[in-house]
């Protein structure tokens, strides 16, 4: 086996475009403690692949993986070292003097664990997301080391494994390396739950969004979670919100871009959606050109939440208009609550700035106070503390 | 000479009396001149403290700086005309033309800087309030061209060169 075509026309057949001269080549485990921290700083933390297509083969990702590092020039993190090559998973164990993986329904009844070095048991997570969530196509397979006594120390999956078992399953798929080292239980587990690539709170949010799509086309009940996702995603499509990943550079503009999703999503819960919604509409409709901006929307949800006033929409047109007086510029989302938390921070004693929703809230509440010129009697937020408020004013033309 | 000198008046000083509300930095410069102008709300004060950034003045020297800035000028004839302060939004005389020329002010060296230079003053006291003064624009223009002996020899004499009034 050797690198796929499409990598080898363009970066060489030893990756000369990506690692450059074989000769100059070091492993990097030869580098020092420094160059390895100055290197992995230029690795790029994120690699978009929506621009690939709806479905990039392997090969596309990788060649576009790599396509970024050369883009990086002399900060190729790459560049100058030497990457060990395998024929096969095979090769490598018997290169590395390894086991290698194998991949089986295996027997219930041969599970173990190695109490010393798995977690505990989660029961309520095996309950509630496993057992009463079931879904066969989801028993993914764990990973687990198997002995000389052909006992198989279950690694990862120990709660979908119990799940299968509560359910009378008595086979669970596994991947499994042959050996008496307790070290493969330790590493196995290290490499399953520390050095994998955690899912993003916009990771969460897309998926779920999907996944609340894919469950009503094909008949399924939606999750709760999956469904407040799917709720936000139609009410960021309606005002042009562009959910996107932390650290997204492909994009080519920055307005209305929101990569607070997780915020969001929480901020979205308290509030219930229809303050939510309101709150959105008036961030995104007030700063069309900003980086959308989820402190903002917060203030409002807390502003609107203590409005008593019967007339939403109007109450929405007339808080829109007033911020839009104060804040003319279509790009000045930031200035919002920036604005409003220094002002607070100038001129209080407590530096650590609790109850951020609130102080935003009070904020807008001074700004509709003084630029509003409808007859609508504003409310002023709750502090949550009523004995320790915060007292500030903000300079108001 | 003759601008519509009483509108462009009236409507710098009803901008005084109206300014622009809106947090905005072609008009207020940052966040810290919109406070100090919500406070007096002078819009003298927003180019006088435009100048502090400039020429990194202390408190003191902006406020030296604003006592010595007038409000307005009076031209040969008599006529009186406000200077027009306001920035971006504030601004009454936006366009280029005769009301911008002699309403809008400008900050002039008093001794200029290359005089100065040759003279062995410091940046400091190039910058200092007390070598700076708000004039017009027209003003500005023409000291800008001639120095001051060539004033001296030449200016009573343009006069003449003109056709006669009929």
């Amino acid at each position: 086996m050797a690198y796929p075509t499409k990598i080898t026309e363009f970066f060489g057949e030893d990756l000369f475009r990506l690692l450059g001269p074989k000769t100059e080549r070091k492993s990097w485990h030869s580098l020092s403690f420094k160059e390895q921290e100055a290197r992995k700083k230029n690795i790029p933390v994120y690699i978009s692949t929506r621009k690939l297509g709806k479905t990039p083969s392997f090969v596309d990702i990788l060649f576009e993986c790599f396509k970024q590092l050369t883009l990086l020039g002399d900060k190729n993190p790459l560049m100058g070292i030497e990457l060990p090559f395998y024929e096969s998973l095979a090769d490598a164990g018997e290169q590395l003097n390894m086991p290698i993986m194998n991949s089986a329904l295996v027997p219930t009844d041969n599970l173990v664990k190695n109490a010393e070095k798995q977690r505990d048991v989660f029961l309520a997570h095996i309950l509630l997301d496993i057992v009463f969530q079931f879904q066969p196509g989801l028993v993914f397979p764990g990973a687990g080391r198997k002995d000389s006594k052909g006992r198989i120390f279950v690694n990862d999956a120990q709660h979908r494994s119990l799940a299968c078992m509560i359910l009378g399953i008595d086979h669970v798929p596994l991947n499994y390396i042959e050996s008496d080292d307790e070290y493969w239980d330790v590493q196995q587990y290290a490499a399953i739950n520390i050095n994998s690539l955690q899912c993003s709170e916009f990771d969460r949010y897309r998926i779920r969004t999907q996944r609340a799509e894919t469950s009503i086309e094909a008949g399924y009940e939606v999750d709760p979670d999956d469904q407040v996702a799917w709720d936000m995603s139609q009410v960021f499509d309606q005002n042009e919100i562009n959910v996107t990943e932390k650290g997204d550079s492909t994009l080519d503009t920055k307005a209305k871009v929101l990569t607070g999703i997780g915020n969001m999503t929480k901020y979205w819960k308290e509030y219930g959606p229809e303050i939510a919604t309101r709150a959105i509409q008036i961030n995104a409709q007030c700063f069309p050109n900003s980086v959308f901006q989820t402190a903002n929307s917060w203030g409002l949800m807390e502003f609107l939440k203590q409005q008593t006033h019967t007339n939403a929409m109007e109450l929405d047109y007339e808080i829109q208009r007033a911020i839009k007086v104060m804040l003319p510029r279509d790009n000045q989302g930031n200035r919002l609550h920036s604005m409003i938390k220094t002002a607070c921070k100038e001129q209080i004693e407590d530096k650590s700035l609790r109850w951020e929703p609130v102080v935003i809230a009070e904020g807008i509440r001074q700004i509709v106070q003084e630029y509003c010129e409808a007859d609508i009697d504003w409310v002023t937020p709750k502090w949550p503390e009523p004995k320790v408020q915060y007292h500030f004013e903000l300079s108001l033309v | 000479m003759c601008n519509d000198f009483d509108s462009v008046n009236k409507l710098i000083q009803q901008t005084k009396d109206n300014p622009f509300r809106g947090l905005d930095d072609a008009t207020y410069i940052n966040e810290s001149v919109w406070r100090d102008f919500a406070k007096h709300k002078d819009l003298k004060r927003v180019r006088v403290l435009d100048l502090q950034y400039k020429y990194r003045w202390t408190d003191e020297q902006v406020e030296r700086m604003y006592a010595k800035t007038p409000d307005g000028w009076t031209d040969d004839f008599g006529v009186y005309r406000l200077f027009d302060f306001g920035k971006g939004e504030n601004k009454v005389c936006s366009e280029d033309g005769i009301d911008r020329q002699l309403h809008e002010p400008q900050h002039d060296h008093i001794t200029s800087r290359s005089e100065a230079k040759d003279k062995g003053w410091s940046e400091k006291e190039i910058n200092d309030p007390d070598n700076i003064q708000y004039i017009s624009a027209i003003q500005n223009l023409m000291k800008n061209y001639f120095n001051k002996e060539q004033w001296k020899a030449v200016s009573p004499t343009i006069l003449s060169l003109f056709p006669v009034d009929r």
